[in-house]
């Protein structure tokens, strides 16, 4: 989505130059010229991407929560955690 | 996600207007910058605060006038922020506090409508308040202090500009989406 808003953002900007205002919205009303058609673009498109998760029953799912296992590698990257705030401690106190 | 007295369920649409609102904040954020130096160049501190601070404020006014439901002020500006920083900008991932920060003060403001209102004035509200952390912010991360009357022109200055925009990204977003 990032892209694509990019790209919409480098047009709407590249139109603006086209037509003789200014690359960057420095003004209250460029601002509104450079992001109503930025947002129509945007919001058509989420309001489609919405309506068919929706459709294939997003808003239907069933919401469980996973009960999460503590193994020994959790314990380990813990420790190496805690090692390596202990040092950065050390070192920012001059004990190292 | 049920919260007492407020209804904060989010549908599909919903989210897909928040990822918009996320990505088009983040763009706007990104392109802020230029602004921000341009500003700087010509009216100095105070001048580049006024001609480009409400830009970085307008996630939460937008994602707020957009999806009417609590917290989308605060989602809207923090995922603004969070986009802005992988992009990446100059701010890096001091933008992500700032948008954590400017969404919850903005976020306050529907909170004391009691979400009943979503319209211009609470935008434009919640624009000018996200001013007061994000000057806050400036002084503690990148030491930007001045003498005590320059940081209240530089904090009126924010706090207008927020409004400003506020209210624009509310009629730009009331304007499209009927």
């Amino acid at each position: 989505m990032l892209n694509i808003l990019s790209r919409d953002s480098e047009e709407i900007r590249h139109i603006r130059v086209m037509r003789g205002k200014s690359r960057y919205p420095l003004t209250p009303s460029s601002f509104l010229s450079y992001l109503r058609p930025l947002l129509s673009l945007s919001i058509e498109r989420a309001r489609w991407i919405g309506i068919a998760a929706e459709m294939r029953g997003f808003g239907r799912r069933k919401r469980s929560v996973r009960k999460g296992r503590f193994d020994i590698l959790d314990m380990l990257l813990i420790v190496l955690f805690l090692i390596q705030i202990i040092i950065i401690v050390a070192i920012s106190l001059g004990l190292a | 996600m049920e919260m007492k007295g407020f209804n904060i369920r989010y549908t599909a649409i919903d989210l897909a207007y928040l990822g918009v609102v996320a990505a088009v904040s983040g763009v706007i954020f990104a392109l802020t910058w230029e602004v921000y130096y341009i500003g700087e160049l010509i009216g100095g501190p105070i001048g580049a605060r006024i001609l480009s601070y409400g830009l970085w404020f307008i996630g939460a006014p937008l994602a707020a006038t957009l999806i009417k439901k609590p917290l989308s002020a605060f989602l809207g500006e923090t995922l603004g922020a969070l986009v802005e920083t992988i992009i990446p900008t100059y701010g890096g991932f001091t933008n992500l506090i700032y948008g954590v920060s400017q969404g919850l003060f903005s976020e306050l403001v529907y909170l004391l409508f009691r979400y009943r209102r979503f319209d211009s004035l609470t935008a434009t509200l919640a624009g000018a308040v996200a001013g007061i952390p994000a000057v806050y912010l400036d002084a503690l991360l990148f030491e930007e202090i001045y003498p005590l009357e320059v940081m209240f022109l530089i904090l009126i200055g924010a706090m207008i500009s927020g409004g400003i925009y506020g209210f624009l990204s509310s009629l730009a977003v009331k304007s499209v989406k009927h």
